[in-house]
C-alpha cells in the first residue's frame, strides 16, 4: 500500500495529472515570453537613467535660479531598442491593454477543471465518512486521547476483534483489529485537543473534548501501522504514538 | 512651516499649519502595553498555601498603564483644543463617490462598521453557547449532577428577579429597574446629542450664549452617560435598597463567573426543588457583552469630557460643529448596540 | 521638534522607570497543570524545580553509578528520592512518588511490576505510584555517553481542596552522565535558548550599529547629544507617512531576522531524528514564535511599509487622512512585540502554535500564552486602525482624474487587503480576548468542564485567519502587478479584471475558512460547500497569473532584479497554489492535514508569495524612497541564491508530507532499529531530506543578508537616483527621489490616454445619495 491508502493514492495520481498540465503550461508560457519579449539592448535603461538623473539636476537648477522650462529626453532613438507600444508616460493613465475572449476563455476553462475536479472528489469523500446504513455491521471501539498517551477501548469486543496490549520492542500501546472488518473509531478527549492519525493509511480526525467524532476504518492490508498524534496538544505532543496492528 | 492665515492650528491639514509631530501615539502605545502586562500579571493565579489565590500587586502598575493612556490623550488633545474649525477636510473632487463630503465623517463610519464586527461576534458566542447548553429551567425535575453545566441567563436574576423576585412597581421586578433606567438614560441622551449640534450650528444666538447651551447639552450627555455606568454598577456589585425598591446585585446574588456550584431552587409546593449546578458560562458571557458595551460607554465619557471643555471655553460654533456631529453617529451606535444587548441579555 | 516642557520630560522619566521595573519583576508562578485527571494529581515538569526533594540513581548494590560502563553490560539501577509532602506518609494518600527516567543511549528495562516503558521511557506504574524507590535494569551501549535524565515527583497525595491534587506537590531533576569504554568526554550541549537570545541580541546589536553609522556618516561633524536628541525625537513623534513607512521597514526586517533565526533553531532541532538541541517545550514556543513573529511583526509591517510610503504617492495625496492615527497603529506594534516576546529567554514563551487552539491556549503552564494574546490584542488595533485609515484616504483623498478605474494595481490590492484585514480582525480580537480572560480570571468561554467549546475559537480564529493570509498576499499581486507591466514596459493587461479578480479574491476569502476545519468533526454538507468554494479560489487568482504573463507579451522586458523576483514570485505562487489545491479534496486533506506537506504549500505561498512580492517591492520602489539606486550585482547575487536555497528548503517538504511527517513534532521517526516494521514511519532517506534542507535553511537565511548589506551600502554609496528610473506612469514616478515633505506641492491631475469615458453607473448612483446638498441648512456655514 502506498503511503495515504488506495482512496488517497487514486485521488492523489488524478490531481497530480492536472497539476503537472496546469503547471507547464504556466512555466513554458513564462519561459517563452521571458525569453522572447526580452529588450534588446539590455543596458539602455541604465543609459537612459543616467540621461534622466542629469535631466532631473538640470531642471532642479533651472527651478532655482527662476526659469521655467519643459523638457523631456528625445524619444525616437530609444524607441527602437526600447520600444514603448503603449506609450507609457508619467502621470497618465496608460492605454487599455484587454482582450474580452482570452480573459473569459482563461476564466471558464480553469472553471470547467475546477468543477470537474470538485466533481471526482465527492465520491472518494463519501468513502471515507460513510453513511449510517453502510455502518451496520460495523464494530465500535473507543479511542480517547489524553495528554500525552492514547487510551484504547474495545467495548467487550472479542479479542479477535479487538485487543490491547503492549508492544515489546518499542513499549508502545497496540490496539489489534481484524483485516477487512469495518471499525467505527469514536474519538474523544480527556483535556486538550488531539487528533489520532493512522499514518499510512491516511486517515484523522480531531478528538475534542467534550464531543465524539469518528473516524471510519476498514483495513485491507496486514501490519504494525504507527499512529500519532496530528494535532499540537502540549510537551509530548510528539511522543504520543500507537501502533494499530491488523492481522487475519 | 507655520502657515497662519489667521487661522488656529489645527491637527488636520498640513497646509493649514498643522504639526507633523505627535508624542500621543507613542504614549497611548506604550500605556496600552503596560497596562495589559500588568493587568496579566496580576489575574494570573499563582499556588499559595491553600490553593490559588491572586497575586494583585501589579494592579497599581496596570492603573499606572490607565495613566499613561490618558496623558497621551491629553497630549491629543492639546493638539486639538485650538482647532476653530475654519476648514474641515472634505474629499477631493476625484474622489467620487465621496465627493465633497467630510473625510472625518467617512472615517467615523468606516470605524463603525470594524465596530460592527466586535459587536457581532460577541453576539456570535452568546448564540453559539446559548443555543447548545441546556437552561437550567429545563433541566428542572430532573435529576442532575452536581456541577452540571446549564444555563441560567441574567435574565432570570433581573427580569424574572431571581430568587427575590421583589417588585415594587407591580409589572416589572425591581431588579431590572436599573437596566431600564440605564436604557431610557442612552435614548435621551441621544437626543441631547443631536440637541447640542443643532444648537451648535444656530446662527441666531450669541457666541457666549450658545456656548452655555452647547455645554449644557454635552454636559446632560456626559451626566446621563454616568449615569448609566453608575447604574451598571449598581446592578453588578451594589445592590440598592432606596424606599420601597430594593434588589440584590447580581454578585451577591451568586451570578459570578466563577461560580460553578450555584443552587438553584425551583417550583413551589410539592413541586419544589433544588440543584446545584455551574452557571460560569452565562455568567462568562454576560459580564463580557454588557462589559464591552460599557467600556465603550466609557470611552463615550472620556471624549464628552474633552468636549464639555472646549465647549465651556466657546469651541464650538456653527462654523465648528462638524466634531460633534462624529461623536453623535459614534454615540448613536453605542445607543443602538445597548437597544440590541438589553433585550438580548436583560430580558431573554 | 523640540521637547515642548517640563512636563513631556517628567512623563518620559515616569515611562523609563516604569520600563525598569518591568525588566527587573520577580518571574512569574505559572498555573500548574500536569496530569489532572488522575484523582490525586501529580505536578509534572510545570512550575520551578523544588530544592527539598532530592532525586538520585545509583546502583542497586548501594554503590555510584560507574564513571564509564562496560560495553553490553546490564547494570541494576536504583531509582530514589527523598524530601517534599510523600515523606509526610499521611495514610490514605495516594500516588505519593513517581518518576520519569530517560536515558539517551543503551536500554532501559523493568524488573518488576511496579515501572515500565511508555514511549521509550520508564515511568512507575499504577502499583509503582506509592513509593519512593524503584529498581529497573539499564544495558549500556557499545559506544558514546549516556546520559541518564531523572525527574521525581514527590506528591502530598491531596484530592482535595481547591486547585485539586497538584497543590503542594514538587519535582525535582537530575543528570548522570556515564561515558563509553573509551572514556571519551561528553559532548557540550548547546542550549536553546541562549542561542536563540545571542542571534537576536547580534541581531540588534548589528542593526544598531548599521542606524548608527548612517546618522553618523550623513553628517559626522555634529555627532552630538544635542543634534542626536531633536532627531530621535522628531522620529519618535513622527507622523509623516513617509516616516512612518520607514520605521515599518526599520521594524519589520528586524523581526524578519529574529523570525528567521527562530526558524533556524527549528531546522537545526530538526536536522536529524531523536535530536535533542531543544527541548519539547523550547521548541514549541519556537514554533509559535516563529508563525506569530513572521506574520504580525515581519510580514505585515513591511506591507503597511510600502503602504504608508506609496499609497498617498500614487493617489496624489499629501498624507493619509488620520496622521496621528497612523503613528499610533505603527507604535502599538512594538509594544504588542515586547508583551509577544515575553515569557521566551525564560522558557515559558507562549507554546500553542500561532492558531492558538482551544483548549490547550487557555491551559497551558507557559504563563508566556496570557502575554501573547495581550500582544495580540494590540496588534488588532493597530491593524483596525490601519484600516480605517487607509480605505478613507484611498476613497476620499484621490487626485483628480483617478477615479476608482483608474488606481494604480497596487493601491487597489491595498484597499482590498485592508477592507479584508479590519472586517476580519476585530473577531480575532474577541476570541483573544475571550482566552485572555479565561487564562486571567477564569472565565469559562473555552473550559469544557463548564460547557465552553474548543471549536468556538477554531471559528473566530479561522473567520480571521484566512483573510489575514490573503491580506498578506495580496499586496503582493498588487507589487507584482506594478513591476511585471513596468519592467515589460506595457499596460497591465485586463486591467479591469484585475481589479474584478482581486475584489473576488476578498470576498470569497471570508466564506473558506472552513477548509481550516475540515477535520474537526464537520458535517457532510458544509465539507461539501467548503470545498467547492476554495477549489473556486482558484479562478480569480488564476486570472491574474494569466493576466500577468499576457502583460510580458508584446513587450520588452527589461531584466532588473526586482523583474528577476517578480518572475520567480510566479514559478513559486503557482507552485504554491497548485500544491494548495490538493486539500479542498477532503479525501485528500485527510492524509495531508498536519504533515509537512500544508508546511510547503504555506511557505510556497507565504515566502514564495508574499516575501519574494516585498523583495520585489525592495528593490523597485527603493530609488523612490531613499534617492539611491541599489547595486544590481548583489541584487542579482541575492536573487540566485535566495530562490535556488528557497526552493531547496521547501519543495522537499511535499514529499516528506506525503510519507506522512507530522508538524508540529519535535523530532520524528526513522524507520529502522526497533520501529523496521512499523509502517507508517519515515524511510530512511527522510532524515537525509531534513538534514539538506537545514543546509538550504541557512543558506537562505544567509541569503538574505546580502539584501540588507546592499539597502545599507547603497545608502551610502548607491548612484544618485532620477525621479523615474524604470519608466512607471503612477505619481510616485512624477516627484523626485526621494520625495520632498510634502511630496506635492500641487496636487497633479491624473491624465487618462483612453479615450473619454462615462463615470459608472453604480458611481453616479452613490454620488447622488451621498454628495450633500449645497442648500442643506449649517452645511455651508465656514466650508
Amino acid at each position: 500500500m502506498e503511503f495515504g491508502g488506495d482512496i488517497f493514492q487514486e485521488l492523489y495520481i488524478e490531481f497530480m495529472f492536472w497539476s503537472v498540465i496546469v503547471g507547464v503550461i504556466t512555466f513554458v508560457w513564462m519561459i517563452h515570453h521571458s525569453f522572447v519579449y526580452r529588450t534588446s539592448d539590455g543596458d539602455l535603461s541604465g543609459k537612459r537613467l543616467h540621461l534622466r538623473t542629469q535631466l532631473d539636476s538640470l531642471r532642479h537648477e533651472m527651478k532655482r535660479a527662476g526659469m521655467d522650462m519643459e523638457f523631456d529626453i528625445e524619444e525616437e532613438e530609444d524607441e527602437r531598442a526600447w520600444p514603448n507600444v503603449d506609450n507609457i508616460k508619467v502621470g497618465v493613465f496608460p492605454k487599455e491593454n484587454d482582450n474580452l475572449k482570452l480573459e473569459l476563455f482563461w476564466t471558464i476553462i480553469p472553471f470547467i477543471l475546477i468543477c470537474y475536479l470538485c466533481w471526482i472528489s465527492w465520491a472518494p469523500t463519501d468513502a471515507i465518512w460513510p453513511s449510517a446504513y453502510e455502518l451496520e455491521d460495523a464494530h465500535e471501539v473507543g479511542v480517547t486521547g489524553q495528554q500525552w498517551f492514547w487510551d484504547f477501548d474495545c467495548n467487550g469486543l472479542t479479542s479477535d476483534l479487538c485487543d490491547v496490549g503492549v508492544d515489546s520492542d518499542t513499549g508502545l500501546t497496540v490496539l489489534s483489529l481484524k483485516l477487512d472488518e469495518t471499525y467505527i473509531l469514536n474519538l474523544s478527549s480527556r483535556d486538550v485537543l488531539h487528533a489520532p492519525k493512522i499514518v499510512q493509511y491516511g486517515l484523522t480526525e480531531d478528538a475534542v473534548p467534550g464531543m465524539y467524532t469518528t473516524i471510519v476504518f476498514t483495513p485491507y492490508e496486514t501490519g504494525k501501522y504507527f499512529l500519532d498524534c496530528a494535532e499540537y496538544c502540549g510537551d509530548d505532543h510528539s511522543y504520543m504514538t500507537a501502533i494499530i496492528e491488523i492481522h487475519t | 512651516m507655520s502657515d497662519d492665515h489667521g487661522y488656529h492650528h489645527g491637527p488636520h491639514e498640513w497646509s493649514h499649519g498643522a504639526p507633523h509631530n505627535s508624542w500621543a501615539p507613542i504614549i497611548i502605545s506604550i500605556g496600552s502595553g503596560v497596562f495589559l502586562f500588568f493587568f496579566a500579571k496580576a489575574f494570573t493565579m499563582n499556588e499559595g498555601m491553600n490553593g490559588y489565590i491572586y497575586d494583585n500587586a501589579p494592579l497599581p502598575l496596570a492603573i499606572a498603564g490607565l495613566a499613561i493612556i490618558f496623558a497621551g490623550l491629553i497630549a491629543w488633545w492639546k493638539q486639538d483644543f485650538s482647532f476653530d474649525g475654519s476648514y474641515e477636510p472634505q474629499a477631493t473632487h476625484g474622489s467620487a463617490p465621496f465627493s465633497n463630503v467630510d473625510i472625518r465623517k467617512v472615517g467615523m463610519w468606516v470605524f463603525l462598521m470594524s465596530e460592527m464586527m466586535i459587536f457581532s461576534s460577541l453576539f456570535s458566542t452568546y448564540i453559539r453557547y446559548r443555543t447548545s447548553i441546556d437552561s437550567c429551567y429545563s433541566l428542572e425535575g430532573t435529576v442532575v449532577e452536581p456541577g452540571t453545566a446549564c444555563w441560567l441567563p441574567a435574565s432570570y436574576f433581573i427580569a424574572k428577579g431571581g430568587e427575590h423576585a421583589h417588585s415594587t412597581l407591580g409589572f416589572m421586578p425591581d431588579a431590572l429597574v436599573p437596566g431600564a433606567i440605564n436604557t431610557f438614560a442612552l435614548i435621551i441622551s441621544s437626543y441631547t446629542i443631536v440637541m447640542a449640534l443643532k444648537t451648535a450650528k444656530r446662527t441666531d444666538l450669541e457666541h457666549a450664549e450658545r456656548s452655555i447651551k452647547v455645554r449644557n447639552y454635552l454636559g446632560a450627555t456626559f451626566c446621563l452617560a454616568t449615569l448609566f455606568l453608575v447604574m451598571k454598577m449598581i446592578e453588578w456589585f451594589i445592590g440598592f435598597h432606596i424606599g420601597p425598591f430594593e434588589a440584590p446585585s447580581l454578585v451577591s446574588d451568586q451570578f459570578t463567573i466563577h461560580n460553578d456550584a450555584y443552587t438553584y431552587n425551583y417550583g413551589h409546593g410539592a413541586e419544589a426543588g433544588a440543584m446545584t449546578v455551574d452557571i460560569r458560562m452565562a455568567a462568562s458571557v454576560f459580564y463580557l457583552t454588557t462589559g464591552t458595551h460599557g467600556v465603550h460607554v466609557f470611552a463615550g465619557i472620556v471624549g464628552l469630557g474633552y468636549m464639555v471643555v472646549k465647549a465651556h471655553k466657546g469651541g464650538y460654533g456653527p462654523g465648528n460643529a462638524a466634531s460633534i456631529e462624529y461623536f453623535g453617529l459614534y454615540w448613536h451606535f453605542v445607543d443602538l448596540a445597548w437597544v440590541a444587548v438589553f433585550p438580548a441579555f436583560y430580558l431573554y | 521638534m523640540q521637547i515642548r516642557n517640563v512636563w513631556t520630560v517628567r512623563a518620559m522619566v515616569i515611562v523609563a522607570v516604569l520600563f525598569a521595573a518591568l525588566m527587573f519583576s520577580p518571574e512569574h508562578e505559572a498555573r500548574p497543570t500536569g496530569i489532572s485527571s488522575v484523582d490525586s494529581g501529580c505536578s509534572c515538569h510545570s512550575q520551578t524545580p523544588s530544592s527539598e526533594v532530592d532525586a538520585s540513581i545509583t546502583l542497586a548494590n548501594g554503590s555510584a553509578l560507574p564513571e564509564s560502563y562496560e560495553a553490553g553490560t546490564t547494570y541494576t539501577l536504583f531509582i530514589s528520592f527523598s524530601g517534599g509532602p510523600a515523606e509526610d506518609n499521611i495514610p490514605g494518600r495516594l500516588n505519593t512518588g513517581g518518576f520519569n527516567l530517560v536515558a539517551s543511549k543503551g536500554t532501559l528495562t523493568p524488573i518488576d511490576n511496579t515501572t515500565q516503558i511508555l514511549a521509550g521511557e520508564l515511568t512507575h506504574t499504577d502499583a509503582g505510584n506509592d513509593q519512593q524507590a524503584w529498581n529497573a535494569d539499564w544495558t549500556a551501549p557499545t559506544s558514546g555517553s549516556a546520559v541518564l535524565r531523572l525527574m521525581v515527583n514527590s506528591v502530598n497525595g491531596n484530592a482535595d481542596g481547591q486547585g485539586g491534587g497538584s497543590s503542594g506537590d514538587a519535582w525535582n531533576t537530575v543528570s548522570y552522565t556515564v561515558s563509553g569504554a573509551g572514556g571519551e568526554a561528553p559532548t557540550m550541549k548547546a542550549d536553546g535558548l541562549t542561542v536563540l537570545f545571542s542571534g537576536i541580541l547580534l541581531t540588534a546589536i548589528l542593526f544598531a550599529i548599521a542606524l548608527t553609522y548612517v546618522f553618523y556618516v550623513r553628517d559626522p561633524e555634529s555627532f552630538s547629544w544635542a543634534r542626536f536628541k531633536p532627531w530621535i525625537s522628531h522620529w519618535l513623534t513622527s507622523t509623516d507617512h513617509k516616516n512612518v513607512g520607514t520605521l515599518y521597514f526599520v521594524s519589520g526586517l528586524f523581526f524578519l531576522g529574529v523570525g528567521g533565526i527562530l526558524a533556524m533553531m527549528i531546522r537545526i532541532q530538526l536536522s536529524s531524528p531523536g535530536n535533542d538541541f531543544l527541548t519539547k517545550d523550547e521548541y514549541n514556543s519556537f514554533f509559535t514564535l516563529h508563525g506569530t513573529v513572521m506574520i504580525f511583526l515581519a510580514a505585515m509591517p513591511l506591507i503597511n511599509g510600502f503602504a504608508n510610503w506609496i499609497v498617498p504617492l500614487q493617489i496624489g495625496a499629501k498624507d493619509l487622512c488620520f496622521p496621528r492615527l497612523n503613528a499610533m497603529s505603527f507604535w502599538l506594534q512594538p509594544a504588542g512585540a515586547v508583551l509577544l516576546l515575553t515569557g521566551m529567554f525564560s522558557g515559558m514563551g507562549a507554546d500553542v502554535g500561532w492558531t492558538g487552539y482551544q483548549p490547550i491556549t487557555s491551559t497551558t503552564d507557559h504563563y508566556g500564552a496570557t502575554f501573547w494574546l495581550a500582544g495580540q490584542v494590540l496588534l488588532v488595533a493597530s491593524s483596525t486602525l490601519t484600516g480605517i485609515n487607509f480605505i478613507v484616504t484611498i476613497a476620499t483623498m484621490r487626485a483628480p482624474g483617478m477615479g476608482w478605474m483608474q488606481m494604480p494595481l497596487f493601491t487597489w490590492s491595498i484597499i482590498v487587503s485592508v477592507m479584508m484585514l479590519f472586517i476580519s480582525i476585530p473577531t480575532f480580537g474577541i476570541g483573544l480576548i475571550e482566552a485572555y480572560l479565561d487564562r486571567t480570571i477564569s472565565t469559562t468561554f473555552y473550559n469544557t468542564s463548564a460547557g465552553g467549546d474548543p471549536l468556538l475559537w477554531s471559528h473566530l480564529f479561522w473567520y480571521f485567519g484566512h483573510p489575514e493570509v490573503y491580506v498578506v498576499v495580496v499586496p503582493a499581486f498588487g507589487v507584482i502587478s506594478e513591476v511585471i507591466a513596468t519592467s515589460a514596459r506595457r499596460t497591465i493587461f485586463g486591467y479591469r479584471s484585475m481589479v474584478y479578480a482581486l475584489a473576488g479574491i476578498g470576498f470569497v476569502a471570508f466564506i473558506v475558512y472552513g477548509h481550516h476545519m475540515l477535520t474537526s468533526g464537520m458535517s457532510p454538507l458544509y465539507r461539501f460547500v467548503v470545498m467547492l468554494t476554495t477549489m473556486l479560489v482558484a479562478v480569480p487568482t488564476g486570472i491574474k497569473i494569466f493576466n500577468w504573463l499576457k502583460t510580458m507579451h508584446g513587450g520588452s522586458l527589461v531584466y532588473r532584479t526586482h523583474t528577476l523576483w517578480a518572475l520567480g514570485f510566479l514559478v513559486t505562487f503557482t507552485l504554491g497554489g497548485i500544491s494548495g489545491m490538493f486539500f479542498p479534496a477532503i479525501a485528500m486533506d485527510v492524509h495531508l492535514h498536519e504533515t509537512y506537506f500544508v508546511v510547503a504549500h504555506f511557505h510556497y505561498v507565504l515566502v514564495g508569495g508574499t516575501v519574494f512580492g516585498l523583495f520585489a517591492a525592495f528593490y523597485y520602489w527603493y530609488p523612490k524612497i531613499t534617492g539611491r539606486m541599489m547595486s544590481e550585482r548583489l541584487g542579482i547575487l541575492h536573487f540566485l541564491i535566495g530562490f535556488i536555497s528557497y526552493n531547496g528548503v521547501f519543495w522537499p517538504m511535499h514529499k516528506l508530507g506525503l510519507l506522512g511527517m507530522t508538524r508540529r513534532h519535535h523530532t520524528y521517526y526513522i524507520r529502522a532499529d526497533e520501529y523496521s516494521d512499523i509502517i507508517g514511519t519515515l524511510p530512511p532517506e527522510a532524515a537525509q531530506w531534513n538534514q539538506f534542507i537545514t543546509v538550504c535553511a541557512f543558506i537562505f537565511f544567509l541569503s538574505n543578508l546580502i539584501m540588507v548589506y546592499n539597502i545599507i551600502a547603497s545608502m551610502l554609496n548607491g548612484r544618485k537616483a532620477p525621479a523615474d528610473p524604470w519608466g512607471g506612469w503612477s505619481f510616485e514616478w512624477l516627484v523626485s527621489s526621494p520625495p520632498p515633505t510634502p511630496s506635492f506641492d500641487e496636487i497633479p491631475t491624473l491624465e487618462n490616454a483612453n479615450p473619454d469615458h462615462e463615470p459608472g453607473m453604480l458611481t453616479g448612483m452613490l454620488e447622488r445619495i451621498m454628495t450633500p446638498d449645497p442648500d442643506d441648512e449649517g452645511e455651508e456655514a465656514g466650508h
